[in-house]
């Protein structure tokens, strides 16, 4: 049985170290974490690992910690450029050899670019970000584990998810959990750290323990399965939020409305760039969002459920 | 970060001139070393390291560089020392070796001082770094709300020299802002080979200061960047380091047949020159047309043009003038 | 001529009382290094300070010489005066770049815009078996390259003058202090390391020799310990009818070449005692200043006593045959009197 991995050595680097409390997750501390995945992946049962064989030789790190205890690995033949095409072209790659699930390690950008790459992907996001919207932060080991079980009983251990497919003048995006129409109208460093910036856009969750613009939405309150949240921002009206890691901010609420998949939502187009999933990307004007379903990610719970005891796991 | 439209304009502008300046200094160099290249001949004597393409690190600085502010560079100093604001026709002078120079023609291009803007560079893999940190000493004890940058390549960051100024940087939590200029290449020696870390962002946390990674050679990523790890220091929160991928375009230093990098590599380089990106986005951005670039590039050239001529028309120092300044106020006995 | 209230000091407190009083007077002279604050110098050289000025001005240092011997270069381009210890003259090794590419050179390349007032104190000097790597003087070395001033006080006066001086001056000065003309406690007691030394600030003049026993029958020219050695060595020769001269150089950067060719123009014979590495060194430039500029008063070859170029030993009857003792400069003293 075949597991995709996805590890992103460029996520949690960028300027949010200065403008927050963002901490930063070194390529070792996430080879480490990939090792501790590979463990718990190759104690489940008889499982092969597909890779990127990243530009900062992150997985092979983690081969190296893992020793004995990783599975079989291969790296797909794939060129490598050390952007995001990278994260995008594996994931597609998966997706023809279609494997039981795609693990990415990375934040909720590196998610993005994978399910941009594969739509509905099994996906197992594991938490090595800025802003982990989506991500697993449990043990890696433990991740493993329910990663080779899941892929063994996968319409019980995955759940859809609500994407955003933001189509603009540069063409088609998939946003996993947030399109935001921003004032700026340079990408720099990309990040967004000023609710301020916020002009309108859609978000696909509410969970209380996320970070970011699913944080806004939560005070909200919550969102409905298969709906996503349109927000307009600005005004009298303001919710506290968790922005980023050690920035509580109040932002400003005008409306907001849930619309379910299959709606669309016109931005309108004074605003300059749109965000997708935290990082200012393409320009705003003429730009519709168009709430999909996106992939589904793989619930520990559920896993777990299908079985009592972690020896049952290695039957195979 | 809302970037004001007097930034970008500026930004673009200098790295009109900083390229302009390099290219010009690159074909006098030559000119005059042929028909065999004979280091020692010409107009230019000597080694020569240019940065075309490492534009956006000193154009990002710039617009938040206060009087006073102190910037200690390497042997490639050009592009900071133009955005700096160093005077272009004393530093041409001193590239070419006239009295009228920085150092009045003792220091030549890695050498470069000056007192007004606060600027030095040095020919010592890692040697401005604590020196940088030292300017912080002063300037928090004379109670200036300055700042130092230290610039140095991705090369230097293996030098003892980096490890222990980021220590005593963050140790006494001083206003430092360390810059990497990844470049990829130290000499011909990349990256890969000689660091056994993927980002020397990731090294800061060891030393107790933020890092941040500038994955892209842009000027406004840079100048976001620069901008918040430059208002940190200034308002006492202490050092941090900013690492930034950026493009040595040309080799090592002018001369260098740099066959250690591939023809492929080149010229994707080549494909993502930022002078050219940036320019094109401030045409989308309607921020300049075509005829405001134009003329930027007159008065660039124009400026870059004033500063050569006068380098090349200022006399050469007297010889025995070679004693002196050794020491402020005694000239030493042949 | 005004009185001055004089008493006695060690070098040591000398030299910490004249880095306190710089310090008094002006706020931007400030102490860094290895245990210079709390210990107060591990040769006490700045003994007192702490207490006095604080952690903001006396500031004790990581294990990181180029990181505060550059720090040093960066804080005094921008207006600050450093005084900063590197703790063994031994470890330039470590940092020798911030020293002498760095601190030295940058009021020239500047062409002279741009000021370095850093003073680098350091101890040098063996006697104590504290073996190869802590026993140097190296001085040679650092007046070799051009750029920094280089002074090695012998006594208690000349000590608190030279730092006063050393403060003041505007260039990098290495100011090298032997650590057997302390007088500390816990070093082989020396009479001549204490000495009359006045109460208030006043300055040595760098680059000006001192003779430290006149004479006419031979020029012993030396700097450091070994001054205390020729003046010993000068009694004894005096009581052979011989009258030595001894010159205490004082300075190496500047060199008072002066002074040098002055006495042997006196005396026609020159001993140089130099407690350096025998080649490549002080005593040869001592012996080429006195051959260019008093050949004809030359009544027999310089000769001179140094340390041979070997890494200087452990044990203690090999060091002490090793380094200048006072009878090699008798001995040699003698000879020179004999030859020509």
């Amino acid at each position: 049985m075949l597991v995709g991995l996805i590890a992103n050595p460029y996520s949690s680097k960028d300027i949010r170290r200065l403008t927050g409390l963002a901490r930063v997750v070194d390529v070792e501390e996430k080879a480490n974490l990939v090792a501790r995945l590979l463990a718990g992946i190759r104690a489940g049962g008889d499982t092969t690992v597909v890779a990127l064989d990243d530009s900062a030789g992150l997985v092979r790190r983690a081969v190296d910690l893992a020793g004995g205890v990783a599975p079989p690995l291969e790296f797909l033949d794939l060129d490598v450029e050390a952007t995001e095409e990278d994260t995008r072209s594996a994931s597609e790659r998966c997706s023809k050899l279609n494997a039981g699930a795609l693990v990415v390690v990375g934040g909720d950008g590196t998610v993005r670019a994978a399910a941009e790459g594969w739509r509905d992907a099994p996906l197992v996001p594991v938490a090595a970000g800025t802003n982990n919207a989506i991500a697993l932060t449990e043990e890696p080991t433990v991740i493993g584990l329910a990663v080779a079980q899941a892929i063994r009983t996968p319409g019980e251990s995955f759940v859809p998810t609500v994407a955003l497919e933001v189509e603009a003048r540069h063409g088609r995006s998939l946003a996993v959990i947030d399109a935001v129409a921003v004032r700026d109208r340079w990408v720099g460093t990309g990040a967004i750290w000023d609710p301020k910036q916020l002009v309108q856009g859609v978000v696909t969750s509410s969970r209380r323990t996320a970070v970011g613009i699913a944080s806004v939405s939560a005070a909200l309150g919550p969102l409905a399965r298969d709906h996503a949240r349109h927000i307009i921002f600005g005004g009298p009206r303001s919710v506290r939020a968790v922005f980023g890691p050690g920035l509580v901010r109040d932002v400003s609420i005008t409306s907001f409305q849930d619309i379910p998949v299959g709606a669309a939502v016109k931005l309108s187009p004074a605003a300059g760039l749109v965000a997708l999933d935290g990082e200012r990307r393409v320009p705003a004007s003429e730009c519709m969002i168009r709430v999909v379903t996106g992939p589904r990610i793989l619930d520990l719970d559920r896993t777990f459920g299908t079985f009592d005891r972690f020896d049952q796991i290695s039957q195979e | 970060m809302a970037i004001p439209r007097e930034h970008l304009v500026d930004m673009y502008e200098t790295m009109v001139k900083i390229r302009r300046f390099e290219e010009r200094i690159r074909e006098l160099y030559f000119a005059d070393k042929l028909p065999a290249f004979d280091i020692a001949a010409g107009l230019i004597p000597g080694e020569m390291h240019l940065a075309a393409g490492q534009e956006p690190v000193a154009v990002g600085m710039r617009p938040h560089l206060q009087e006073g502010d102190a910037i200690t560079a390497t042997h490639r100093p050009h592009h900071l020392a133009i955005a700096q604001g160093v005077d272009l026709n004393k530093m041409a002078a001193e590239i070419f070796g006239r009295e009228t120079g920085l150092g009045k023609g003792k220091g030549g291009h890695m050498h470069l001082f000056s007192v007004e803007p606060n600027f030095g560079c040095s020919g010592i893999i890692g040697e401005g770094m604590p020196v940088a940190v030292g300017a912080a000493m002063a300037f928090r004890h004379f109670g200036k709300d300055n700042v130092a940058l230290a610039f140095f390549g991705e090369g230097a960051a293996n030098q003892g020299a980096f490890h222990e100024s980021l220590n005593l940087a963050a140790l006494w939590n001083l206003p430092v802002v360390f810059v990497c200029e990844d470049n990829a290449y130290a000499i011909s020696v990349p990256k890969t080979a000689s660091t056994a870390i993927a980002d020397n962002s990731d090294r800061a946390s060891a030393y107790g200061m933020p890092g941040v990674l500038v994955a892209t050679n842009d000027p406004v990523a840079v100048y976001e960047a620069m901008g918040e790890a430059i208002a940190r220091a200034r308002r006492g929160d202490g050092p941090s380091l900013i690492e930034v991928k950026t493009d040595r375009l040309w080799g090592h230093f002018e001369g260098d047949a740099d066959a250690y990098r591939s023809d492929e590599f080149k010229s994707e380089m080549s494909d993502r020159d930022p002078l050219t990106a940036f320019g094109k986005r401030l045409l989308e951005e309607e921020v300049l047309n075509e005829a405001d670039m134009a003329s930027i590039q007159d008065a660039m050239y124009a400026e870059v043009e004033g500063a050569l001529e006068f380098a090349m028309t200022s006399p050469y120092p007297a010889p025995e003038k070679a004693l002196e300044d050794v020491f402020a106020g005694r000239v030493v006995q042949l | 001529m005004t009185t001055q209230t004089e008493r006695k000091l060690t070098t040591q407190k000398a030299i910490a009382e004249a880095i306190a009083q710089e310090m008094e007077e002006d706020d931007r002279v400030f102490v860094m290094g290895e245990d210079v604050g709390v210990y107060g110098g591990i040769f006490g050289a700045t003994e007192g300070l702490l207490d006095r000025f604080g952690t903001g001005r006396v500031i004790d240092t990581p294990i990181s010489e180029t990181g505060f011997i550059g720090a040093a270069v960066g804080a005094a381009i921008n207006g600050m005066r450093p005084i900063v210890e590197l703790m063994f003259v031994d470890f330039f090794g470590v940092c020798m770049d911030q020293i002498y590419n760095n601190m030295a050179k940058i009021h020239y390349f500047s062409g002279g815009n741009v000021k370095v007032p850093v003073v680098l104190t350091t101890a040098v000097g063996g006697g104590y078996s504290d073996a190869g790597q802590h026993s140097q003087t190296l001085w040679g070395m650092f007046a070799h390259l051009p750029g920094m001033k280089v002074v090695v006080p012998s006594n208690p006066y000349d000590a608190k003058g030279l730092m006063i001086s050393a403060i003041r001056d505007d260039n990098p000065v290495v100011y090298m202090f032997h650590k057997g003309v302390l007088g500390l406690g816990w070093m082989t007691n020396n009479p001549r390391a204490t000495g009359m030394v006045p109460e208030s600030a006043y300055e040595v003049p760098i680059g000006q020799a001192a003779v430290a026993r006149e004479g006419t029958d031979v020029t012993i020219a030396t700097i450091g310990l070994s001054v205390h050695r020729a003046l010993d060595a000068a009694e004894e020769l005096e009581s052979k009818g011989v009258s030595a001269e001894v010159l205490d150089l004082r300075s190496l950067v500047p060199l008072d070449r002066d002074a040098i060719v002055e006495s042997v123009e006196k005396t026609h014979r020159l001993l140089v005692v130099d407690e350096d590495y025998h080649s490549f060194g002080m005593s040869g430039e001592v012996i080429a200043t006195a051959t260019e500029g008093a050949f004809d008063y030359l009544d027999a070859p310089p000769t001179r006593v140094t340390t041979p170029d070997v890494p200087i030993p452990y044990s203690h009857p090999l060091e002490t045959w090793a380094l200048p003792s006072v009878e090699r400069i008798v001995e040699a003293g003698s000879r020179l009197l004999v030859a020509g």
